[in-house]
């Protein structure tokens, strides 16, 4: 604590120093990373809120281009994963490393330039989205010249961490160490070969270099890696750096977080093809990509399992309204969700229940608690730990419940009606009619309801769906407005 | 095929076993080239090996016409694939939407445009279904705003497709070119 308020130098903080010039201060790179990730979480649950209006009233805003739905998504999308998640764990790791290596960063100066870059690619991207330049494939609608520039800026940020980790004097390192590496090691290799990388510069279309099976295998090996092999293990290492810290607990044990590492890196990377579970590819590499999905259960009962026995004992925390305690709060609630979200995820992989969920509300559902419920709420968590010690000042404690309960209440609306909906859906599809057919004496099945009073019967699920949204995107909103007060307020008073 | 699939998999117990056992292996360095050897494994089993399967020809699988590339253009530009799947499964759910999807059917097909959500209709055979005219009143506004409109073809009443009036007349030609191409 001492050496943090020290290193906080005074005069400095404002919100605009901190996002110029290519300071070496202590710790500059972590505060410009959180920073920069809140401001475009604002951007990001703003396109939420409009998306999630246009399904209640789809002519609002209409006849407008770059504010039709078709192009708001994947600024929200790529907006969440790569502004909002991946900037604010970047940072957060850069806050941990120093603790865990015991040495400085080895250069605050690159990870502004890095952090300098990545608000660059992202505003190209908040630019060229909406202008409905994309590469049309989900999670890597980035045109080309973004998808260099984040190649680069993975690349400076994994040569930061690998120096710094290089500097070690002490060789053994904990988990959180090992989860950072290897996300460093894993995203570059995932992102290369998910981005049409010398394969399609016009992204026109066409007959392509991979016939369109094949792409659809080499997309979701992609979607799905990018999130088990960056957001995930990114969320680990950070979960396993702040569940002692913030519960008080020693870690229960070393051997399962050992156990749970390697299992992921094996386990996580062959799912991909459940994403197309009954589509048109090999029904070989369905099968396997479900058994490696139910296999997916050992490593995150790892994970679970050390989370529940390091907690226990402190759960009554959640409810202390102390300034001390109230990371903890987020930090309970990620990792309930990660627990729900990843126990979901082997099972809906299987054939049976996979033909009800699939390509219904369930998967949107799955994909909020993953990165909503669970990494969002992580990083939320620890960027209320980190701010006061990095700014030597306090978080507004009122805002924050306020940020939790509004947060809380909208995701269970949210979720709840999206789960609800699907099932609604499953089963409308699978309502069928059946005909004899006397002449070839084969029995014809005809959709029983029509697609149209499926939607219709959908309406009021979008409007709750729409007040869920609603909270949560003003409970965000309080959040934004926490941390943007917080630097201002260390700002001033220096 | 299957032989170097078994080999893939056993290597990859063997490095995952391997780092369990030997807790000192990261500490040893052993885990960046661990964790590259994992990935690259996976993306050679479930990425390259079934690139390598021969994919017959179908009826379905062949080059779109000019316009019909251009509205394919359109579509994946202005995000259809985000709710419209073009994908019919072997499952109760999708019986009496056409033809069980096969590999080759997608053979002209880049970027796919499968689809993961089914917010409107499968399209992977909605040709000839409406004519040419429902589907640009269709596309232009789905939802009937006047009495008047209640009654035009292409206006349902309960839609929430998003409007695409912004698009031109050639593109809105080029994209039902495209929609009619999907057989």
């Amino acid at each position: 604590m001492e050496e943090e308020v020290k290193a906080a130098r005074p005069g400095s903080l404002g919100i605009l120093s901190t996002l110029s010039g290519w300071s070496d201060e202590e710790n500059s790179a972590a505060r410009n990373f959180i920073l920069s990730s809140v401001i475009w979480l604002a951007l990001v649950v703003s396109v939420a809120l409009i998306v999630a209006t246009k399904f209640v009233w789809p002519d609002f805003l209409a006849g407008v281009a770059w504010l039709s739905f078709g192009r708001l998504r994947p600024l929200h999308v790529n907006g969440a994963l790569f502004g909002w998640l991946s900037m604010s764990s970047a940072g957060i790791m850069l806050y941990i490393l120093p603790k865990l290596t015991g040495v400085k960063l080895y250069s605050e100066r690159l990870g502004n330039f890095a952090c300098f870059l990545w608000n660059l690619l992202l505003l190209g991207a908040a630019i060229t989205l909406p202008l409905g330049y994309t590469q049309g494939r989900e999670y890597a609608e980035f045109i080309l010249p973004l998808d260099y520039l984040l190649m680069i800026v993975l690349a400076l940020l994994a040569y930061n961490v690998f120096k710094t980790v290089a500097q070690m004097k002490e060789k053994a390192m904990y988990v959180s160490l090992w989860y950072f590496l290897g996300s460093l090691v894993w995203v570059p290799i995932t992102y290369f070969v998910g981005n049409n990388f010398l394969l399609d510069i016009t992204g026109l279309g066409g007959k392509g270099p991979v016939p369109g099976v094949n792409d659809a295998m080499l997309n979701w090996w992609y979607g799905h890696n990018l999130i088990g092999m960056w957001f995930s293990t990114m969320g680990l290492g950070i979960f396993y750096y702040f569940l002692p810290v913030l519960t008080k607990n020693p870690l229960y044990s070393h051997r399962l977080s050992l156990i749970g590492f390697w299992t992921l890196a094996f386990f996580y990377v062959w799912n991909g093809q459940h994403h197309l579970i009954y589509g048109p590819g090999p029904d070989w590499l369905e099968n396997v990509a479900i058994t490696f999905s139910v296999l997916m259960l050992i490593p995150v009962f790892a994970v679970v399992y050390n989370f529940f026995k390091t907690a226990q004992g402190k759960w009554h925390l959640m409810f202390d309204n102390s300034a001390e305690h109230m990371p903890l709060k987020f930090f309970m609630v990620g990792g309930l969700a990660y627990f729900l979200t990843c126990t979901q995820g082997p099972f809906q992989a299987l054939k049976t229940i996979n033909s009800n969920f699939h390509l219904s509300y369930w998967v949107v559902g799955h994909a909020h608690l993953a990165f909503l419920a669970t990494f969002s709420f992580i990083s939320m968590a620890c960027i209320y730990y980190i701010l006061p010690r990095l700014l030597n000042t306090s978080v507004n404690m009122r805002l924050a419940h306020w940020h939790f309960w509004l947060l809380c209440s909208g995701l269970i609306i949210f979720l709840g009606i999206l789960f609800a909906a699907s099932i609604v859906q499953g089963a409308m599809w699978s309502a069928k009619l059946e005909e004899f057919d006397f002449i070839t004496g084969r029995t014809i099945f005809k959709p029983a309801v029509e697609f149209i009073d499926i939607v219709r019967l959908l309406h009021p699920f979008y409007f709750t769906l729409w007040i869920g949204a609603g909270l949560m995107v003003f409970g965000v909103m309080l959040f934004v407005l926490n941390v943007l007060l917080t630097f201002y307020k260390a700002g001033k008073v220096q | 095929m299957y032989t170097a699939l078994i080999l893939f998999i056993l290597a990859g117990t063997i490095i995952c076993l391997g780092g369990i056992y030997y807790r000192k292996s990261i500490a040893l360095g052993l885990l960046v080239p661990g964790a590259v050897l994992l990935i690259i494994i996976a993306f050679l089993s479930t990425v390259v090996l079934p690139y390598r399967e021969k994919i017959p020809a179908t009826e379905k699988g062949v080059p779109y016409s000019e316009k019909a590339l251009l509205g394919r253009q359109i579509y994946v530009r202005e995000g259809c694939w985000y709710c419209h799947t073009q994908q019919v499964r072997p499952i109760r759910q999708d019986e009496g939407l056409g033809n069980i999807s096969q590999p080759g059917d997608y053979q002209y097909d880049y970027p796919h445009v499968l689809g993961t959500e089914r917010t409107g209709p499968d399209l992977s055979h909605v040709a000839g279904k409406y004519e040419d005219e429902w589907h640009k009143n269709h596309l232009i506004n789905p939802r009937p705003r006047t009495l008047q409109e209640a009654g035009m073809a292409g206006k349902v009443l309960g839609s929430v497709m998003p409007p695409f009036s912004f698009l031109s007349k050639e593109e809105i030609d080029a994209l039902v070119a495209y929609l009619q191409s999907l057989r």
